[in-house]
């Protein structure tokens, strides 16, 4: 066949080859970008790969005569590497929009972390797999039962003996994506003690209690339990403190005392504002409830020693006087007289 | 480049004598974009038919088309960051420097005033045509092209709204010719036509001259679409420029490109056939002829064409003010042509300096240099000078995509740099091969000349000389960010978008 003869000659073979010609170009364009601007651009060379290979696909009954006879053997090894680089280029487009989209993109913006890169090199290993038995199955007809069978047993394997690493990561991958915590966070996890997010790995996050010790929680745990957090979505606590006043007191007067015991606090928030509730009578005495917020639960401590001496200074300033809540435990003659050696021991102590 | 001046103080009003009034919304933009482009719907797209065949322009046009929308892409981008009269000139000065923002200065200027030239040659050409049906006299065309100007200047001078009202009417003339041809041709269209160009031993019917007739029809279908990117110029005249001149770039450049492939179907596809349409000086015209026979009457094609040309005359008069007013006011043409008129608020001295150089360019080459085609010369001198201007802003944006992503940028190309270097390859491969041709060369060196020229004057005066105009500024103010370390330099604040 002459070259002429080949050439395009109806309209679809004349768009396919504009089509050759524009990918090819922004292609090439795709890489110089990579090189000279910006790594992210191999995601436009990803799609850009794939059109000029479809494009290919297309010509390959005009342009093997023209352009491919010395390269390949004959049209169907043609056809076969055009397949195999739409294939690749496929994969590799999913790999880079995996990678903009999700590692970088979902992944990273919701948690502070990153993703594990166990969990992308797995992820990419199987993209380039799948595409690579897809080419050997459709592209050059040969079996790949025995090696998927083969593949199959080996992921079983893998599976099996990285079950409960691979059930941390996928904890690790959940908990990620719904937030319940982040690092910085005050929390408290189930039945454990509180304390600071200090690190969340692939594995575990590692909360520091207040006494300086290191929790580290294994993923699933913290995913099947119920997680208090102190500081989101929003870092405002509130703490409640009984205290108690003899009967008799105005409850107004006391409110006001207490109010502005609180209010004068160093680390108590003036909005949500601070308030004391009356209780009502309890053991013969007036229980009052002191509530007050704080927004850096590290400082609860703190600011309770803060808010107590402040109240105990504001009501020595007042006519008030502090109660404590008193029972009267009276022991019946009968009883005593049958267990003398109780009676002692009571009077001993 | 460092060691350059640092722009001089502006003394007292030296802005407020060189300012602008804002009027131009997206449908003005887009009105101005096609009107610049349309006389290339009209003619001299069809000379491809014959270089390339009709299969061979087909693919032309489709590559020269996604060139022209990476390039209106990283344009939308860089005109809403940077929204300053001078257009290209604003993106090379922020990303290149003051020599590169020289070149580009001086590129626009040349391109549009010599594309205004090249115009006035064709008005002048269908202003005789319709002279003669009635009077049966022919007029000097040194004359025609003075009084073309003389009415074309006057509304620019007017102002911006009268300018924007009148392209936006001329546009829609235009395509509404465009759109009767095609209802007209619709019925008659039969791809045979197309086909019938001689085809070579190294062809085939679709491709006649065989591969190498694509690269030779490029040039021609860039007629197609070519100087759309002035609106970049149109920045400091529209409204909200952030917002509406990515839309006006944007829809100005799809309208022209489905046009142009309407075009490029419905009017080679039609008898007489391609060989004839290819060969004609009005393809349009031959095309209605073939179609409508005797019932067309050529002075009615003279009247369609006339207004298809003065769309284009008009809005290249406008870029060529703009260009030359942003050169000026920067310092790097005298700032006196950076005037503006006190109540038109329109840059009157740099639309009469433009008419002068491309009026004096026309006569030069028309009575000195004895030549016949005064059109192709000029033509071809604008082609040159906007391929060195679409080089550097396409260079200039992939600057500014790698040293500055944390730019403000109100709008992101979605092509990203992958299309600006996309726009930049086959830019830069049309100009190679436009320039490969024997009758470009005289053009070339003429502009050549020009492009010397202003180097001459930058190095001697200008570059002492420059003024704090709003394009230096931004510049100056980013020069930390693109030519130092960008990590000392915070990012813009409030509202910025950041290139991911």
């Amino acid at each position: 066949m002459s070259p002429s003869a080949s050439l395009p000659n109806d309209v679809f073979d004349v768009l396919t080859l504009a089509g050759i010609i524009v990918f090819l170009i922004t292609s090439l364009s795709a890489i110089l970008s990579s090189i000279f601007v910006k790594k992210d651009n191999l995601l436009y060379l990803g799609t850009q790969l794939v059109l000029l290979s479809l494009f290919l696909d297309f010509s390959t009954h005009w342009s093997y005569a023209l352009w491919f006879s010395p390269i390949f053997r004959d049209v169907g090894q043609q056809a076969q590497f055009v397949e195999t680089l739409l294939l690749l280029s496929i994969a590799y487009t999913i790999d880079m929009t995996l990678k903009v989209v999700v590692w970088e993109g979902v992944l990273r913006r919701h948690g502070e972390r990153s993703v594990p890169p166990l969990l992308i090199g797995a992820t990419r290993t199987l993209v380039y797999l799948f595409a690579l038995l897809t080419i050997l199955q459709f592209v050059f007809d040969k079996s790949i039962t025995a090696l998927a069978a083969l593949s199959g047993a080996f992921a079983l394997i893998i599976g099996l003996s990285a079950q409960s690493t691979l059930g941390e990561m996928f904890a690790g991958i959940a908990i990620a994506l719904s937030r319940p915590l982040r690092i910085g966070d005050w929390v408290r996890i189930g039945n454990l003690d509180e304390g600071k997010v200090i690190d969340m790995t692939w594995r575990m996050v590692r909360i520091e209690t207040k006494d300086r010790m290191v929790l580290n929680v294994p993923n699933r745990s913290v995913a099947d339990q119920s997680i208090r957090n102190f500081s989101h979505p929003n870092n405002t606590v509130r703490i409640s403190e009984a205290i108690y006043f003899p009967q008799g007191e105005d409850p107004a007067r006391v409110q006001a005392v207490l109010t502005a015991a609180i209010a004068a606090a160093e680390g108590a928030l003036a909005e949500p504002k601070p308030a004391a509730l009356y209780r009502g009578v309890k053991d013969s005495v007036c229980e009052y409830t002191m509530r007050y917020y704080i927004d850096d639960y590290g400082r609860k401590d703190a600011v309770t020693e803060s808010v107590w001496k402040n109240v105990l200074a504001h009501v020595a300033r007042s006519p008030l006087a502090m109660a404590f809540p008193r029972r009267i435990v009276e022991v019946r003659g009968d009883e005593a007289r049958d267990d003398p050696p109780a009676l002692a021991a009571a009077a001993e102590s | 480049m460092t060691a350059l001046a640092a722009p001089a103080p502006v003394a007292g009003d030296y802005l407020g004598r060189r300012r602008l009034r804002r009027f131009a919304g997206v449908w003005s933009l887009w009105a101005l974009g096609v009107s610049v482009v349309i006389p290339g719907e009209f003619a001299g797209w069809n000379y491809g038919l014959i270089t390339g065949g009709f299969g061979g322009l087909l693919v032309a046009t489709l590559v020269v088309s996604v060139m022209y929308l990476c390039l209106c892409f990283s344009l939308a981008e860089m005109s809403a960051a940077m929204p300053f009269a001078g257009g290209g000139y604003a993106f090379a000065r922020c990303a290149l420097g003051k020599r590169a923002g020289a070149i580009v200065a001086t590129a626009q200027s040349i391109q549009y005033s010599l594309s205004a030239a090249a115009v006035v040659v064709s008005v002048g050409d269908a202003a005789n045509e319709i002279i003669r049906y009635f009077w049966g006299i022919a007029l000097p065309e040194p004359l025609l092209w003075a009084v073309a100007y003389a009415i074309f200047v006057l509304i620019n001078i007017y102002g911006i709204e009268l300018t924007c009202r009148i392209a936006l009417l001329l546009t829609v003339v235009a395509l509404g010719v465009l759109a009767y041809f095609a209802i007209v041709a619709l019925p008659h269209f039969d791809i045979r036509l197309a086909l019938d160009v001689p085809v070579t031993a190294r062809g085939s019917s679709w491709l006649p001259n065989g591969m190498t007739g694509i690269a030779w029809a490029i040039p021609f279908a860039v007629w197609f679409l070519v100087d759309i990117e002035m609106l970049t110029l149109a920045s400091e005249e529209t409204e909200h420029p952030e917002r509406h001149l990515p839309k006006g770039i944007l829809s100005g450049i799809a309208t022209l490109i489905v046009t142009a492939l309407v075009v490029l179907f419905l009017n080679s596809a039609v008898p007489p056939g391609a060989r004839i349409i290819g060969d004609s000086s009005q393809p349009l015209l031959t095309g209605f002829q073939g179609i409508l026979g005797d019932r067309m009457r050529p002075v009615l094609f003279a009247v369609f064409a006339l207004l298809s040309y003065a769309a284009g005359f008009h809005a290249m008069i406008f870029a060529a003010g703009r260009a030359i007013f942003a050169q000026a006011r920067a310092g790097y043409l005298p700032t006196v042509l950076s005037l503006t008129h006190r109540t038109r608020r329109t840059p009157y001295l740099a639309l009469i300096a433009g008419t002068l150089f491309g009026y004096g360019a026309a006569l030069v080459i028309m009575l000195a240099l004895n030549e016949v085609h005064v059109d192709a010369v000029l033509v071809t001198m604008a082609v040159f000078a906007a391929i060195v201007s679409y080089v550097f802003q396409m260079i200039s944006f992939l600057v500014l995509r790698r040293r500055a992503p944390q730019m403000k940028r109100p709008f992101v190309s979605i092509l990203g740099a992958t299309g600006a270097m996309t726009a930049l390859v086959i830019s830069a491969a049309a100009g190679l091969l436009s320039f490969s041709n024997d009758s470009y060369h005289a053009g070339t060196f003429a502009c050549v000349l020009l492009f010397a020229a202003s180097a001459l004057y930058f190095q001697l005066v200008a570059r002492h000389r420059l003024r704090a105009s709003p394009e230096e500024v931004f510049a100056a103010a980013h020069q930390a960010m693109i030519r130092g370390n960008a990590a000392a330099v915070p990012a813009a604040p409030g509202g910025a978008r950041h290139v991911a």
